[in-house]
């Protein structure tokens, strides 16, 4: 009996895989979801097929996920947004720690950027127009509570700027695209997104980018600085990512398999070129890496959060 | 540049990219006369196959499938007073009376015909206007949405029927439908319940399907045995010329309404294909029969809503912005071929994007010849008989409903919308100003607040802008003429008013 329980769970999969995307269809998350069920198929030895569980910032499809069979077949790309910062932010019906993580997969950088109409030159420009004359700017973001909003507060916090959540005027959009348009139309003064949805209008000359937020300078715009070269490192958690992850207390043998699957997708030449062309950077972690980067993005989120009076009530 | 031309000349006029755009109009169009189902789950579905295809070939059969889709719903508005798109809701209005009296035939002829002008027309909009149309999306801030949707939901008004007084009470229900959810600013919570899938706010679809299709099924089951009218869209006349070209300022109005609000990001089909149709009803020397039964009403509809489908692709394309789902998904497809929609891709992709605009007129071609075939093949579904029809399309409403989000929530919402809008047909309550309201409801609040943030509580900045006096003109314009058709035909309305305030 124990051999025959042994050899179903080494079986798995024995039937196709629903990888829930929280978000609704078309934006990056939704694309990366897609990008990664036809890449980890191939490998899994089964399909995996991509339902969209969209609302209240992610929340819902990584509840649906949380309260799923833990038997591996109902698994979610995890975002910076599900795992850190809504539960930072505001009250969910889960604990971002509870769940099965089974790997990160890549990270999406970030940007701040001003439009080119405006006068600030660079991040101590803006810094400089915040301290003189508190209250006057302004930034946008995809919606209040997501981690562009929590950006644009921490960066005039950083900079020292007292009582930063004042400092300037947040004003959220309804998704990114709206965003990007105000800034483009020089609404709104600066704002921290993704580097994708901006790239092509930095390089265009509409958007002047101010600074990014990985340890390294990002090979698509060189001769931007980073947060650390410019004095802040704390402002390197600003960084968007997906991990897999499943239900708590997931079956051993679909944890193992998914663990296998990363490894061989990590020199997946197809997968890696797909990512890379979304604008990300493809960086496989272990589980248990996964859990402690996962947590880490969570602390620094909530410790921020708390501090500057960000919470939902 | 001419070898631009070539090289986009070859990437086009393969069989496969011919026959990948064709199945895509094919695939759209059927997807869209679903009730429930969209454009949206037809793109989101055909994605991954765009994967391995080349760039140009998979975004041409995600663009077929937009615009089938978006003539598509006309056909389940026509025969099944069911919007099969968001966008097809304002078609019903004239479409399915027209059905009903055993005009099924003329209004879906009518409905493709100006589909595929209108559609035509924001093609050739796309590609000669692209630049200076995407310069207009950027002059929109928040305060010129605010005046846009200012002016828009006076058409609300419009389209109230001959009881302003029903028409407001319609309206206002609508809005307090579409504060449901967290508020965009602060992120309170309104009328949720502690429900997390409340948190996002009423989906379109349930809403839309629940307001329409549900309670018409209702009254089916109702009142059964009157129900034998037939409905046979090969039987009945066809349209005349003498018809078309009556109808055809319309549908260049129509067209040209749909290409300007195409072209702004996030105002979209349902509302120019009600401003459209209230233009119409507006300037008809008969305004009395639109919503009777009325050909103009059709086209006017369907030119508003098409005329959309190629301006859309103007934010898309010159500033790398989808203006709605489908074109984000159609984004995320540009973005796995690693080509970056935007400025900079006029400059690297140009073969791209000269072999897009050089597929895409041939879309309208093909749209006619698919809608044509449609016509005769869904007109063997005006053949069941209702008593079994009726629960059919229930059933494809439920699943529809069901597969944009994957939500039980929203056949719940669905059923719940369409006891309410049985209820508000009982008590002559017109549904379209409900629609009207809770579209734009949300984004009418988002961009005052928005607007006021930015300019720090002054109202000033509504007045700051010359697209913000265009908007503020054109409204007082619009209320001006609504209140002479009001005073002008006052006392028939009154009466009509008398016996409801008794009920309630």
């Amino acid at each position: 009996m124990g051999i025959v329980v042994g050899s179903a769970a080494a079986e798995y999969p024995e039937k196709p895989v629903t990888l829930v995307a929280a978000f609704g269809p078309g934006g990056t998350s939704d694309v990366t979801t897609r990008v990664l069920a036809i890449n980890a198929a191939p490998h899994l030895g089964q399909p995996v097929v991509v339902v969209n569980k969209a609302g209240a910032g992610g929340v819902v499809g990584a509840n649906f996920v949380h309260s799923a069979a833990p038997d591996g077949y109902t698994i979610l790309l995890g975002r910076v947004a599900t795992h850190a910062v809504a539960p930072a932010v505001k009250n969910v019906p889960y604990k971002f720690d509870d769940f099965t993580f089974l790997g990160l997969i890549e990270k999406n950088p970030f940007v701040c950027v001003t439009s080119t109409d405006k006068p600030y030159k660079s991040l101590a420009d803006v810094i400089a127009a915040a301290k003189a004359s508190p209250g006057k700017l302004s930034f946008g973001s995809p919606g209040v509570g997501t981690l562009p909003h929590l950006m644009g507060v921490m960066i005039l916090d950083e900079a020292g700027v007292s009582d930063a959540g004042k400092a300037a005027v947040h004003v959220p959009f309804k998704g990114e695209g709206k965003a990007v348009l105000a800034i483009l139309a020089g609404k709104i003064d600066y704002m921290c997104a993704n580097l994708a949805p901006t790239i092509g209008h930095i390089q265009a000359g509409r958007l002047r980018p101010l600074m990014t937020t990985m340890p390294e300078r990002l090979s698509a715009i060189p001769d931007v600085p980073t947060s650390r070269e410019l004095g802040y490192p704390k402002l390197e958690v600003a960084v968007g990512w997906s991990a897999i992850v499943g239900p708590p207390k997931m079956e051993e043998g679909a944890t193992k398999k998914w663990a296998e699957v990363l490894q061989k997708l990590k020199d997946d030449k197809s997968w890696i070129s797909m990512t890379k062309k979304l604008g990300s950077i493809p960086v496989v972690l272990s589980p248990e890496e996964t859990k402690e980067f996962v947590t880490e993005s969570y602390k620094t989120m909530d410790a921020l959060v708390t501090k500057l009076d960000l919470r939902i009530k | 540049m001419f070898e631009n031309f070539t090289d986009a000349f070859a990437n086009v006029w393969s069989i496969d990219t011919v026959v990948v755009l064709f199945l895509g109009v094919a695939i759209g169009t059927v997807v869209g006369a679903i009730p429930g189902m969209t454009s949206v789950l037809g793109v989101a579905l055909a994605l991954p196959f765009t994967f391995t295809m080349s760039p140009v070939m998979g975004i041409l059969l995600l663009l077929g499938i937009y615009k089938g889709g978006m003539y598509g719903g006309s056909i389940a508005a026509i025969i099944a007073r069911a919007p099969g798109t968001p966008a097809a809701s304002c078609t019903i209005l004239d479409g399915a009376p027209m059905a009903q009296k055993g005009e099924a035939r003329r209004a879906l002829e009518m409905a493709l015909y100006a589909s595929c002008i209108a559609d035509f027309i924001s093609n050739l909009a796309l590609i000669v206007f692209a630049g200076w149309l995407a310069s207009l999306a950027l002059a929109f801030g928040p305060a010129e949405y605010f005046t846009l949707i200012i002016f828009s939901l006076t058409v609300a008004a419009g389209v109230a029927g001959d009881d302003l007084l029903r028409g407001l009470a319609s309206a206002a229900l609508g809005l307090m439908v579409a504060t449901i959810g967290l508020d965009l600013i602060y992120g309170t919570e309104r009328m949720v319940f502690g429900i997390t899938e409340l948190m996002e706010g009423l989906n379109f679809v349930p809403v839309l399907i629940g307001l329409f299709a549900i309670p018409e099924i209702l009254k089916q089951f109702t009142k059964r045995q009157s129900m034998a009218i037939e409905i046979n869209p090969l039987a009945g006349k066809s349209v005349n010329f003498a018809e078309f070209r009556r109808c055809l300022k319309t549908i260049f109005r129509g067209s040209l309404i749909g290409v300007v609000l195409g072209a702004i990001p996030g105002i979209g089909g349902i509302t120019a294909a009600f401003l459209s149709y209230s233009e119409a009803k507006r300037t008809s020397p008969n305004p009395e029969v639109f919503g009777t039964g009325e050909i103009e009403g059709v086209a006017a509809a369907e030119s508003g809503n098409n005329g959309t489908a190629g301006a859309t692709l103007i934010p898309l394309l010159a500033l790398g912005i989808p203006g709605d789902v489908v074109t984000a998904v159609i984004l995320g497809a540009f973005m796995i071929h690693g080509l970056r929609p935007g400025p900079i891709m006029f400059q690297e992709n140009l073969d791209v994007i000269l072999a897009l605009f050089m597929a895409i007129m041939l879309s309208s071609l093909f749209l006619f010849v698919v809608g044509k075939i449609c016509i005769r093949l869904f007109s063997r579904i005006a053949e069941i008989p209702a008593g079994i029809l009726s629960p059919a399309i229930l059933v494809l409403c439920v699943f529809g409903v069901y597969s944009v989000n994957n939500s039980t929530l929203d056949i719940f919402v669905m059923v719940a919308m369409g006891f309410a809008g049985y209820l508000m047909a009982l008590m002559r309550l017109p549904p379209a100003p409900f629609l009207i309201a809770f579209v734009l409801g949300p984004p009418f609040e988002d961009a005052f607040r928005q607007s006021m943030l930015l300019s720090h509580g002054s109202p000033s900045a509504f007045f700051g802008s010359a697209v913000n006096w265009v908007f503020w003109i054109l409204t007082i314009l619009s209320l001006t003429m609504v209140a002479r058709q009001r005073f002008s035909s006052a006392p028939m309305k009154r009466q009509s008013s008398v016996p409801e305030t008794k009920q309630e």
